[in-house]
């Protein structure tokens, strides 16, 4: 039974941007697990959110929308709809009258794309909407990257979801996968900078446990990485998160 | 891929615009045959949609807590006088952070918009004013964008490449700006060569043409001219026109014939969408 996962959370902000203004955010269990946050736990469900750098309050989303839908264990549509409910009723920060800049943004809503991943008994289950992915490696093996599968799959107008339900056209496309566990499996939780560069790096020849050796190398420093990878143009200037799963 | 850098802070997007304030401005825009409706005063529309502009921008900047500087903009107002096109505190400045764009309107109008058969009231910032009076001076105004565009790429050799946008309604009246538009074409960034688009505000009523690929289908010669100092569209705005419903293919220009409102809005919305951030 391969469900007891070791988890190591680790994240780099934008150049010129720290940690706390990183709009990227994970999430176990319904708790923010921040840079450097590590857990040994059976059957944990983990999100992984990326807030869009255009809305006003990604960062506020994110953190918010990973802790409410790591809390539960339905459906990530349910989940999102429990999110979108209570964010309407948290109370906004500041106060007074919002300036023409706050109402206007304010009024163009929250949005970021969102992953979620439970492990159960011998299989792993994830919920995307958009380009926040899921990387499934056994041994020299990439058995799947959800949902996003090649590299040239990351484009700039990903699904997202929104704070208000009421904003966009149609509600978010949840993508669904599927797969047996064993034990020994690696699994890395990637927004969508370095899941691009991971997908590069193997389209390029390089094999999946080679770049899993390289981000577990990385992972101590990964500002350090992020930033190397980004001075030899292999990595784009984004916010990064990775969330290590180990499988045992 | 070229017109494809990261927009950060660290790494801004330069906006030039041009604006024609010369006195066939205050003439009427003109319109769709058929569609009627009101005709206002193309300085009037010129200055709406560079202050939508502009208010789009901030809003993609803005963060709670501060605005980011993703954007530089500088708005060069062109007539018998070439200068700064900003009112009120941002006056006589260049190429100005959008954060600053943001904190300094001239003033705040406060207009209503129907949505869904309700009037909504909407604060609406002012940072440009309208104004039709004296001649042309284009390519005096080309060479100051192109000045802009040197120093952006100066301090910013990486960025997504400048683009310079420039309405108005007819010809210059200080010689060919051939030249100095190819000047500003052939400006590089490391992500591309600067893109010119210009805007044509129509007074008769045609069908406008929008991101034409050919120039035999434009009436006269100050058309024609205006068509071959644009750029042509790159690839992914060409996608973001395609997706918009209109007709574009590999040779379509940055350029807009006899726009209306409707064309003016669509056209700016193309050549700008291209610097959102994800």
């Amino acid at each position: 039974m391969a469900e007891r996962a070791e988890i190591v959370v680790r994240q780099a902000a934008k150049e010129r941007h720290d940690l706390s203004e990183c709009e990227d955010a994970a999430a176990i269990g319904g708790v923010e697990a921040a840079d450097g946050a590590v857990e040994v736990l059976r059957a944990p469900r983990i999100a992984l959110v990326d807030g869009a750098s255009a809305s006003y309050d990604a960062r506020r989303w994110a953190r918010f929308l990973a802790a409410a839908v790591s809390s539960g264990d339905g459906s990530l549509a349910d989940g999102i709809d429990a999110a979108q409910r209570a964010w309407a009723e948290a109370p906004a920060p500041g106060g007074g009258d919002p300036s023409w800049l706050e109402e206007a943004a304010r009024a163009r809503g929250n949005w970021a794309t969102c992953l979620v991943i439970d492990l159960g008994p011998g299989a792993v289950h994830a919920q995307a909407v958009g380009d926040t992915c899921l990387v499934h490696v056994r041994g020299d093996r990439l058995v799947s990257c959800f949902p996003v599968t090649a590299a040239a799959g990351f484009g700039s107008t990903p699904d997202l979801v929104c704070d208000d339900p009421a904003l966009p056209a149609t509600g978010p496309v949840v993508h669904q996968y599927h797969a047996p566990l064993v034990a020994g499996d690696r699994l890395l939780a990637l927004t969508d900078a370095i899941a691009e560069w991971f997908l590069s790096q193997h389209e390029g020849g390089c094999a999946p446990s080679e770049l899993v050796r390289e981000i577990d190398r990385a992972a101590p420093a990964f500002g350090s990485f992020t930033a190397q990878e980004r001075e030899a143009g292999r990595l784009r200037d984004d916010d990064v998160t990775l969330v290590s799963v180990g499988v045992a | 891929m070229a017109y494809s850098a990261a927009i950060t802070r660290g790494n801004p997007a330069c906006l030039i615009f041009m604006v024609d304030q010369s006195a066939s401005m205050g003439d009427p825009i003109g319109s769709v045959p058929g569609t009627g409706g009101p005709r206002p005063k193309k300085r009037d529309v010129a200055a709406d949609a560079l202050n939508e502009m502009l208010f789009e921008l901030c809003i993609r900047g803005a963060k709670a807590g501060a605005t980011e500087d993703y954007f530089e903009v500088a708005v060069i107002g062109y007539s018998d006088v070439v200068a700064s096109a900003f009112a009120g505190e941002l006056a006589g400045r260049d190429l100005v952070r959008i954060s600053q764009i943001a904190a300094h309107p001239a003033r705040i109008e406060e207009r209503s918009e129907v949505v869904n058969g309700t009037s909504i009231p909407r604060r609406v910032p002012i940072w440009i004013e309208p104004t039709s009076v004296g001649g042309t001076r284009m390519n005096l105004a080309f060479q100051l964008a192109a000045a802009h565009v040197d120093r952006f790429l100066r301090l910013h050799p990486d960025s997504y490449p400048p683009i310079v946008v420039n309405l108005t309604d007819g010809e210059p009246t200080d010689g060919d700006p051939s030249e100095l538009a190819a000047a500003i074409r052939d400006r590089q960034s490391s992500d591309g060569a600067a893109l010119l688009f210009n805007l044509h505000l129509g007074s008769v009523d045609a069908q406008p043409r929008v991101f034409p690929d050919d120039d035999v289908v434009l009436p006269d010669a100050a058309a024609r001219q205006l068509f071959n100092l644009s750029s042509t569209l790159p690839g992914p705005m060409r996608s973001l026109a395609l997706a918009s419903g209109l007709t574009v293919g590999d040779r379509s220009r940055g350029f807009a014939y006899n726009a209306d409102i409707s064309s003016v809005v669509k056209f700016l919305d193309i050549g700008t969408r291209a610097l959102e951030l994800r």
